[in-house]
C-alpha cells in the first residue's frame, strides 16, 4: 500500500512537473495568439476601418452604437439628460465607463487614451477567460467534456477561435458596446465554474443590467454552481464499513432530505444576491444621473422597440409594417418568446448545464429585439466547448455556408436599398430571414443531437449494468 | 251595471277630448297664427328645409387633374343654383390651380376651350391636401368631430336637410381609393349613412359617384331615403371625356361632363331627376350608369333637381310685423344708453399696465460624475458590501463542504 | 286637463309675484349704477385718460422697381381699433374691425399674432430685403397670454380656428407638431403697448398688471407648414376681412389670376397692440390688424414702345382691372408710394404726376381721385439697372451627404457689409432627423468657435414624434466674413402609417431664421443698407417704432426637401406571415425535441413508455381485451 501510494505520489509529482512545463508552453502560445490578434485589430483601427464598421447596422444597433454613445456623453457634458433627443439608449454605467476616454473637439480625454483601448482590453479579457473556462469544464462538468490532457491545445484553440472569428473582429473594430455585455456573460460563466457564487450571480446581474435578456442565464449558472455546492454525495468507504446497513440507509436518507432543504436555501440565496446586485446597480445609475428616466429610456426602449432601424433581426421590419391595433399584442408575443424557453429547457437539460447555457445564449442572439453580429460571436465562441456532443450534427455545412453567404450579401443588399435606390426594403428583409433560419437550424440541430446522445448513453449504461449484474 | 260603467267612461273621455281641443285651440290662438298648409306647399316641396353638398375629390397628383375639375364643376353648378359656401363641404386632395405644372396659374378648366375658369376668385375649400382622408370624410358625414374643429368644416345638417354627395377618384369593386394609400369600402359608406339616419342627420341623400366600377359602391346601403347613382357597372371602367393639349392632361370625365352639360342647357327649376338620369346613355358614357332607387320614397319623375342641386332657405313663421317694430323701438331706447355703436363714445381708462422684464430661469449646469457626491458614496458603499458578500460566500462554502464526513464523487 | 286654481294657490301666487317684482326693480337699480360706472375704473388715484373710441382703416401700396425687369408690389391694409379692451363686452360690437378676428383674439388670449402664406422664394442677394420676410409655406407666430385653459389648449383652438378661417390645414401645427417650437431670442413682439424687449440674455416679454401686482409672461408659439400650398381659397377669406373687399380702393387690384402667376407671393395678416401716445408709457392701447400682400412680378415682357431698354408697366393691365383706381370710401387714407431710388440710375418715370414727391417716394393720394376721375398709373424704368451695393446679410442652407441613411445640414451666413453685426440663427429640425449635437460645427472664416465665443447658445434635442430639435445661436459676425454652421443627422425609419400619402416625394424641412440687428447709426443715406433696409417708417400711417431701437431684419433660408427611406407599402401581410413562419418553425421544432421520447428501433424491443397516461391506456386496453 505504502509503496503504491508513494509511486502514485511520485508519478503525480512528475506529471505535475511536466504539466507546469506544458502549461507554460501553452500559455506562451496563448500570449502569441493574443498579441497577433491585438496587432490585427490595431492595424485595422489605424487604417480607419472603425469609421466604416461603426456605422454598419449588422454590427451596431441603436443600443450599442458608438456614435450614439458619444452623443450621450456630449449631451451629458452640456448639462442635458443624455437620453434627450433619443440618440443614446444604453444604461448609464456605460457612460461612466467611457467617460474617461471621451474627448471634445477642444480638450483631450481625461486619461489621454482613445476609447478603442477599452475594446481591445475587453477582447483580450474574453479570450483569456474562454481559455480558463475550457480548462475548468472537465473538472466541474465531467459529463460534458472528457478530461483534458495537460498539453491539450483546446483552450488555446477556443481563445483563438474567438479572437479570429470575423464576427468578433467586426464587433471590436465597429466599437459596439455589446462586447462589454459579452464580457459580463463570460465572466459569470467563469465564476460559476470556479464556484464563486456571489461573483457569478453579480455578473449575471450586470449583464442583465446592460440588456434585459441575460436574466434567463441565471438558471444555467445556478445549475453549474449547484455542482460545486452539492457535489455527488456518497458515503465514504471507511464510514460504510463502520456503520450497519440500517444506519447506512438511514444516513443516506438524511443526507438526501437535507439536500432538498439546502437546495431551496441555495436557490433563494442566488435569487437574493441577484436582486441585491441588480437593485444596487439601478440605484447607482439613479444617483449618477439624478432621475429615474433611464428606466423607460433603456429598458422601456428595448421592450417596446421604439426605434425601427434595420439590423439582422426580425423585429424592425415587422414593426414597421404591423397594423397599429395589433402592435402591442405582437410586441408582447415577440418579447415573451425569448423568455419562455428557459423553463422547458431547464427541465430537459438538467444534466447538461453548459449546453443549456449555450442554448440560451443562442436563443437570445436570434430573437432579441436588437440583435447584432456580436451576439452571434458570443454563442459561436462557446461551440468549441461542446465539441463532444456536437460531433453528430447533420446540418453544419448548411449553417456555415449560409453564415458566409449572409455576411457577404447583407451589405450588398443594404447598399442597393439605401444608397443606389435599385432595390427595396424587402431585399434586406430576406437576408434577415435567411440568417435567422440558419441560427434556428443550428440550435435545433444541436439540441436534437444532444438528446439523442443522451438516450444512447443511457442505453449503453443500462446494458453495462445488466452485464455487470450478469457477471456478479 | 257594466253598460253603465262603459257609458260613464265614454262620457268622461269625450269631455276630456273636448276640453283638450278647447285648450289647445286657445293656446293656438294665442301663440300662432293659423295657416293653411296648401298655400305654403310650394315653399315646402319635398319636405326638406335646407340643402347641403359634400363634394370630394380623392385623387392626388397632376395626372388626376380631371377629378379636381369634376368636383369643381359640381361646386360651380351647386353654387350657381343657390347653395351658399357655408353649406358646401369641398374636399380637394391636391392643389391643381396653383400647381407649378399648371401653365394657367389660379385656373382650372373642365373644357379645352378654356371658356370657364372653375376656380374663379371666390372659392372656399374646406379640406385640402393631406386633410382629405377616409377618417375625416367619415367624421364629416357622421358629425363626430373634436370639439375644436371649426364650423366651416362641419356638416351641420338636421333631419330636414337634403344632401348631395359627390365622390370622384379611382375606385374598384366596392372600394374607393383615397390619396393613393387608403381606401373606403362600400360597407364603411353604408355604416356611415346608417349612423346619419339614426342621428337624424339627413332627410334625403343623392349619392353620385364617378369612378371605375362605381355602381358597386352603393350596393350595401340599407338606410332609407338614399338615391344613388354611379357611372359604371361592376367590371367596367369610367372614361374621361377629352384631354387638353395645352395642359397635357384629361380635363373632365364623361359622366360629369354630361351631368354639367345637362345643367347648362336646361332651366334647372323645371326638370326632374328622371330627366337627368335619362340623359346618360351607354353610347355617351361608354359605360353603364345605373341608379338605385329602392331606398328612395318618392318617384323620380316627381323630384325636381333643385331638391338636391339647388337651395331652399329655411322659412320661419313669425308674429306680425307691427308688433315686432314696437318691441324693437322700446329695446332701442334702453340699449342706446349703454351701446357702443355711437362713434363719439368717450372712454375713460386708468393706466394700470406697465412693462417689465423677467429673468429666464433656465440654466444648465454640467456636472462631471466625480463631483456627484451621492454617486461616489453609493459606489464605495456597494463596493465594500459586495466584496464582503463574495468573501463570505466563499468562506461559507468551505465550511459547508467539510471534507471529513463525505467525499466528492470523483472517479479515480 | 282642465286647469283649476284654488284660492290658496292664487294668494300664494300673488305674494310671489310681488316679491319677484321688488327683487327685479332692486336689481335694475343696481345694474344701472354699475353701467354708468363701467366706462371708468375707479382706484385710489383719480388718474383718468379719456379718448374717443374709433375704428379706422388705411390702405397703402408701395411699388419698387427691381433689377432684371422685375417689380415688387406691396399692398398694406391696416385696421385700427381704440377701445377699452379690459371690458369683455368690447368684443361684441364691431364696425370696420372684422368680427372673426376680434372673436379669436378674445377667446384665445392673443397678444400678438402673425400668419403668413408664401409661395416662391425671395432672392435676398438680388432684391434686398422684403418689407415682411417669410419662409415658404405657412408660418404662424403667436404671442399668447396664458389663460385658465392652458397654453396648449389655446394653441389648439387657435390653429383649428385659423384653419377653418383661412381654408388651410393649420390644425396640423397642433396635431402633428413636427415644426412647432418656441424660440427664445429670434422673435420679439412688434407692438409696444405693454411689452418690453431688450437685447440682454435673460429677458422674456411680459405684461405686468399694476393693480394686481402680478407679472404675466407671454408665451411664444412658432409653427410652420412648409408643404402647404397657397392659392385662391386662401385669398378669398383674407379679402373678405377688408372693409371694402375687392370692390373699391386698392383692393380692386387683387385679382387671383394675376397674383399667383408670379415669382414670389406672400400674403400675411398681423394682429398687434400698439401705442398712439407720444410718451413711453402706453396709456391708450390700440388693436391693429395689418394685412399685407407682396408680389414680385416679372414685367420684362412689357417693353416701352419708345425706348427698348425700358419696361413700361400700367397697373390696370398688370392686374387686369380695366377701371382705374380710386379710394375706398371707408378708408381714412389711401395712398400709393412709388420708390424713387434716386441714388441708382433707374430712370424712373411715372405718369400722371404724383400728389407729393420727396427724396424717397412719389406719393399718390387716392382720396383725390374718384369713380368719375380714377387714377391710371403708368411707370417706366430701365430694365437692367445696377444696385448700389450688395445686400448686407444673406444666408443659404443646403443638405449634405448622400444616401438614405444619414446626411447633414449646412448653413452659410454672409456679411457683405464692412460693419460687424449681431446675428441670431434659429433652426427647428423635425424629430425624424436624428441630429448629433456633438457634430455641430460653427466657424467664422474657417476659425472654429467654442461655446464661450457665443453670446447665446441654446440647443434642445427633439422629442420623438412630437417637438423638433432646435438650435439657437447668437453671435457677432465681423464685417466681410462668412459664418458656417453644420450638423450631421441620421434619418429615422418610420412606421408605414407615418409616411405621407406621397411618400416618395419626401419631407419638407423648415427654413432657418436669421435675425440681424442693424444699428441705425450704420445706415448711411444712399448706401445699400439704407436702400435695402425697410424700416417700418416708410409708411406715414403705420405705427412707427421708437427711434432708439435697432432695426431687426429677418432672413429665411431655403426650404429643403429630404427623402426618408421607405418600406414596401404593399408587403404588410407578407411580412407578418413570413416572420411568423420563422418563429413558428423554431417554436415547433423546439417543442418537438423537448417532448420527444426516443425509441430504440434496432433491437426490436417494443418501447414501453413510463408516462402515467400511457400506463392508464395500457390498463384500459388490458381490461378491454379481458385479460
Amino acid at each position: 500500500m505504502n509503496s503504491t501510494q508513494k509511486k502514485q505520489t511520485s508519478s503525480s509529482t512528475t506529471t505535475t512537473a511536466t504539466a507546469t512545463n506544458k502549461c507554460d508552453s501553452t500559455f506562451k502560445t496563448f500570449i502569441f495568439i493574443s498579441l497577433s490578434a491585438l496587432l490585427l485589430r490595431f492595424v485595422l483601427f489605424y487604417q480607419g476601418f472603425h469609421f466604416h464598421f461603426s456605422n454598419r447596422n449588422e454590427i451596431t444597433t441603436p443600443l450599442t452604437n458608438f456614435k450614439r454613445l458619444t452623443e450621450g456623453l456630449h449631451l451629458w457634458d452640456l448639462g442635458l439628460s443624455p437620453y434627450s433627443g433619443s440618440a443614446y439608449h444604453q444604461s448609464p454605467l456605460v457612460l461612466l465607463l467611457f467617460y474617461p476616454f471621451h474627448s471634445n473637439n477642444l480638450s483631450t480625454s481625461l486619461t489621454g487614451l482613445p476609447p478603442q483601448v477599452v475594446f481591445l482590453v475587453v477582447d483580450i479579457l474574453i479570450a483569456y477567460l474562454l481559455r480558463e473556462i475550457t480548462k475548468l469544464i472537465p473538472q466541474v462538468l465531467p459529463k460534458e467534456m472528457k478530461p483534458l490532457e495537460p498539453n491539450s491545445n483546446l483552450p488555446n484553440i477556443t481563445a483563438a477561435l474567438y479572437l479570429f472569428n470575423p464576427f468578433s473582429i467586426f464587433t471590436c473594430i465597429g466599437m459596439s458596446t455589446i462586447v462589454i455585455n459579452n464580457a459580463a456573460i463570460i465572466l459569470s460563466l467563469y465564476y460559476s465554474l470556479k464556484g464563486n457564487l456571489f461573483q457569478s450571480v453579480f455578473f449575471v446581474a450586470l449583464s442583465s443590467y446592460f440588456s434585459i435578456y441575460p436574466i434567463i442565464l441565471l438558471f444555467p449558472v445556478s445549475f453549474i454552481l449547484k455542482r460545486h455546492y452539492f457535489p455527488e454525495q456518497t458515503l465514504n468507504t471507511a464510514t460504510r464499513q463502520q456503520l450497519s446497513p440500517q444506519q447506512q440507509s438511514h444516513l443516506e436518507k438524511q443526507l438526501q432530505h437535507s439536500q432538498t432543504t439546502m437546495s431551496i436555501l441555495f436557490y433563494s440565496r442566488i435569487v437574493l444576491f441577484y436582486l441585491l446586485s441588480f437593485s444596487s446597480l439601478i440605484y447607482l445609475s439613479y444617483t449618477l444621473l439624478g432621475s429615474w428616466e433611464f428606466l423607460s429610456k433603456t429598458y422601456g426602449f428595448t421592450l417596446f422597440v421604439e426605434d425601427l432601424t434595420p439590423n439582422i433581426g426580425l423585429f424592425w421590419y415587422y414593426f414597421i409594417e404591423v397594423f397599429d391595433h395589433f402592435r402591442n399584442f405582437f410586441l408582447f408575443i415577440f418579447q415573451y418568446h425569448v423568455f419562455i424557453y428557459c423553463i422547458p429547457l431547464a427541465i430537459r437539460l438538467k444534466n447538461h448545464p453548459l449546453f443549456y447555457f449555450w442554448a440560451l445564449c443562442a436563443i437570445i442572439a436570434t430573437f432579441k429585439s436588437y440583435p447584432a453580429l456580436g451576439d452571434t460571436a458570443l454563442h459561436v465562441s462557446l461551440l468549441p466547448l461542446l465539441n463532444e456532443p456536437l460531433k453528430g450534427v447533420r446540418y453544419s455545412f448548411i449553417v456555415i455556408v449560409v453564415a458566409i453567404y449572409v455576411t457577404v450579401l447583407a451589405p450588398i443588399l443594404w447598399q442597393m436599398w439605401i444608397y443606389q435606390g435599385t432595390g427595396n426594403a424587402n431585399f434586406y428583409y430576406t437576408i434577415n430571414l435567411v440568417f435567422t433560419l440558419a441560427q434556428v437550424l443550428l440550435i435545433v440541430d444541436s439540441l436534437s443531437v444532444l438528446l439523442k446522445l443522451d438516450y444512447v448513453n443511457k442505453i449503453n449504461h443500462l446494458e453495462e449494468n445488466q452485464e455487470k449484474k450478469k457477471i456478479e | 251595471m257594466k253598460i253603465n260603467i262603459y257609458l260613464f267612461l265614454l262620457y268622461l273621455l269625450t269631455i276630456i277630448a273636448i276640453s283638450n281641443n278647447v285648450v289647445n285651440g286657445q293656446s293656438n290662438n294665442i301663440k300662432h297664427e293659423t295657416y293653411n298648409p296648401k298655400t305654403v306647399e310650394q315653399f315646402y316641396r319635398g319636405g326638406h328645409t335646407n340643402n347641403w353638398a359634400v363634394l370630394v375629390c380623392t385623387s392626388r397628383f397632376w395626372f388626376n387633374y380631371r377629378h379636381i375639375a369634376n368636383v369643381l364643376g359640381f361646386y360651380r353648378t351647386v353654387k350657381r343654383l343657390g347653395i351658399p359656401d357655408s353649406q358646401i363641404i369641398l374636399m380637394l386632395a391636391d392643389d391643381m390651380a396653383c400647381n407649378p405644372r399648371n401653365s394657367y396659374a389660379g385656373s382650372i378648366f373642365n373644357n379645352e376651350n378654356h371658356r370657364l375658369n372653375l376656380y374663379g376668385d371666390n372659392i372656399e375649400v374646406d379640406y385640402r391636401g393631406y386633410e382629405v382622408n377616409v377618417e375625416s370624410f367619415i367624421r364629416v358625414l357622421t358629425g363626430r368631430h373634436e370639439p375644436e374643429v371649426s364650423r366651416s368644416k362641419r356638416l351641420l345638417t338636421d333631419e330636414k336637410s337634403n344632401i348631395l354627395i359627390f365622390l370622384t377618384g379611382h375606385g374598384g369593386d366596392e372600394f374607393l381609393k383615397f390619396q393613393d394609400n387608403e381606401e373606403i369600402s362600400s360597407y364603411d359608406l353604408a355604416d356611415a349613412f346608417k349612423q346619419m339616419w339614426e342621428k337624424k342627420r339627413y332627410h334625403e341623400i343623392l349619392f353620385m359617384v364617378d369612378t371605375c366600377q362605381a355602381n358597386t359602391l352603393y350596393k350595401r346601403f340599407n338606410s332609407p331615403n338614399i338615391l344613388a347613382i354611379g357611372s359604371s357597372r361592376y367590371g367596367e371602367n369610367s372614361y374621361s371625356h377629352h384631354s387638353d393639349p395645352e395642359l397635357g392632361v384629361a380635363v373632365i370625365d364623361r359622366f360629369t361632363y354630361y351631368t354639367l352639360e345637362f345643367f347648362e342647357n336646361v332651366d334647372p327649376h323645371n326638370v326632374t331627376l328622371h330627366q337627368l338620369f335619362n340623359t346618360y346613355s351607354p353610347q355617351k358614357l361608354q359605360s353603364h350608369s345605373e341608379y338605385r332607387d329602392d331606398l328612395f320614397s318618392r318617384p323620380l319623375d316627381k323630384v325636381p333637381v333643385t331638391d338636391f342641386f339647388g337651395s331652399v332657405m329655411r322659412a320661419d313663421i313669425t308674429p306680425s310685423h307691427e308688433k315686432k317694430k314696437q318691441i324693437i323701438t322700446t329695446e332701442d331706447d334702453n340699449i342706446s344708453k349703454y351701446q357702443k355703436k355711437s362713434p363719439n363714445r368717450v372712454i375713460s381708462l386708468k393706466n394700470n399696465e406697465k412693462s417689465v422684464s423677467i429673468k429666464d430661469k433656465n440654466s444648465f449646469q454640467s456636472k462631471s460624475p466625480f463631483e456627484n457626491i451621492p454617486f461616489i458614496i453609493s459606489l464605495i458603499g456597494f463596493f465594500v458590501l459586495f466584496s464582503l458578500l463574495s468573501w463570505s460566500s466563499d468562506y461559507s462554502k468551505k465550511i459547508l463542504l467539510n471534507p471529513d464526513l463525505i467525499q466528492f464523487g470523483k472517479k479515480k | 286637463m282642465m286647469i283649476t286654481t284654488t284660492r290658496e294657490t292664487r294668494k300664494g301666487k300673488s305674494k310671489l309675484a310681488i316679491s319677484i317684482a321688488t327683487l327685479i326693480t332692486c336689481l335694475l337699480l343696481l345694474s344701472s349704477f354699475t353701467q354708468t360706472t363701467s366706462a371708468t375704473i375707479s382706484t385710489e388715484d383719480d388718474d383718468y385718460i379719456t379718448f374717443t373710441e374709433t375704428q379706422s382703416f388705411n390702405e397703402e401700396m408701395i411699388i419698387k422697381p427691381l433689377p432684371k425687369g422685375k417689380s415688387m408690389m406691396h399692398f398694406q391694409f391696416s385696421t385700427e381699433w381704440n377701445s377699452n379692451f379690459f371690458d369683455q363686452s368690447t368684443f361684441q360690437h364691431y364696425d370696420l374691425f372684422p368680427r372673426s378676428i376680434g372673436d379669436l383674439i378674445n377667446r384665445v388670449g392673443i397678444e400678438e399674432m402673425t400668419l403668413v402664406f408664401t409661395k416662391g422664394r425671395w432672392s435676398y442677394s438680388e432684391w434686398g430685403y422684403p418689407i415682411r420676410a417669410s419662409p415658404v409655406g405657412v408660418e404662424l407666430t403667436a404671442w399668447l397670454r396664458p389663460l385658465e385653459k392652458g397654453i396648449d389648449s389655446q394653441w389648439r383652438e387657435l390653429t383649428h380656428s385659423l384653419s377653418g378661417l383661412f381654408c388651410a390645414s393649420m390644425q396640423f401645427l397642433y396635431q402633428v407638431p413636427h415644426h412647432t417650437s418656441s424660440p427664445s431670442r429670434s422673435f420679439r413682439p412688434e407692438g409696444t403697448s405693454n411689452i418690453y424687449h431688450t437685447m440682454e440674455r435673460d429677458t422674456v416679454p411680459a405684461i405686468e398688471l399694476r393693480n394686481q401686482s402680478s407679472v404675466i409672461p407671454l408665451e411664444l408659439r412658432y409653427g410652420i407648414l412648409p408643404r402647404e400650398s397657397v392659392c385662391t381659397e386662401n385669398l378669398t377669406p383674407w379679402v373678405k376681412l377688408l372693409p371694402c373687399r375687392e370692390q373699391s380702393g386698392i383692393g380692386q387690384l387683387l385679382n387671383p389670376l394675376k397674383l399667383y402667376d408670379v415669382h414670389y407671393h406672400s400674403m400675411s395678416i398681423t394682429v398687434r397692440k400698439i401705442c398712439k401716445s407720444s410718451n413711453n408709457d402706453c396709456l391708450i392701447p390700440t388693436l391693429e390688424i395689418i394685412q399685407s400682400l407682396t408680389v414680385v412680378n416679372d414685367v420684362s415682357n412689357s417693353i416701352d414702345n419708345i425706348d427698348k431698354n425700358k419696361v413700361k408697366v400700367a397697373l390696370e393691365n398688370l392686374f387686369e382691372k380695366s377701371t382705374g383706381l380710386y379710394s375706398c370710401p371707408l378708408a381714412t387714407s389711401s395712398k400709393i408710394y412709388v420708390q424713387n431710388q434716386e441714388n441708382l440710375n433707374t430712370q424712373l418715370t411715372v405718369t400722371p404726376t404724383p400728389t407729393t414727391k420727396n427724396t424717397r417716394f412719389s406719393i399718390y393720394d387716392l382720396k383725390q381721385y374718384s369713380i368719375q376721375n380714377p387714377l391710371f398709373l403708368t411707370l417706366s424704368w430701365l430694365k437692367n439697372f445696377a444696385r448700389s451695393g450688395p445686400t448686407p446679410i444673406v444666408a443659404h442652407s443646403h443638405l449634405t451627404g448622400y444616401g438614405q441613411e444619414r446626411g447633414g445640414i449646412a448653413t452659410q451666413i454672409v456679411n457683405q457689409d464692412q460693419h460687424p453685426m449681431n446675428i441670431t440663427y434659429y433652426h427647428a429640425i423635425p424629430w425624424y432627423l436624428r441630429l448629433y449635437f456633438h457634430t455641430l460645427r460653427f466657424s467664422i472664416q474657417d476659425k472654429e468657435y467654442s461655446d464661450k465665443d457665443f453670446i447665446f447658445k441654446y440647443i434642445s434635442p427633439a422629442e420623438t414624434r412630437s417637438s423638433p430639435s432646435t438650435i439657437e445661436l447668437s453671435f457677432e459676425i465681423p464685417g466681410n466674413s462668412v459664418a458656417s454652421i453644420s450638423i450631421d443627422f441620421d434619418k429615422v425609419f418610420l412606421h408605414y402609417t407615418e409616411h405621407p400619402p406621397d411618400a416618395n416625394r419626401g419631407f419638407d424641412l423648415g427654413s432657418g431664421v436669421i435675425t440681424a440687428y442693424i444699428d441705425p447709426n450704420n445706415i448711411v443715406p444712399g448706401s445699400s443698407l439704407s436702400q435695402d433696409t425697410f424700416d417700418i417708417e416708410w409708411s406715414e400711417n403705420t405705427y412707427p417704432h421708437q427711434k432708439h431701437q435697432v432695426t431687426p431684419v429677418r432672413i429665411y433660408t431655403e426650404g429643403l426637401l429630404i427623402t426618408l427611406p421607405t418600406p414596401d407599402f404593399s408587403m404588410l401581410y407578407n411580412v407578418i406571415t413570413l416572420t411568423g413562419t420563422v418563429f413558428a418553425l423554431f417554436f415547433g421544432s423546439m417543442i418537438n425535441i423537448l417532448i420527444r421520447r426516443f425509441k430504440n428501433t434496432f433491437t426490436g424491443d417494443d418501447f414501453v413508455s413510463d408516462r402515467p397516461i400511457a400506463k392508464i391506456y395500457r390498463r384500459i386496453m388490458k381490461f378491454i381485451d379481458g385479460k
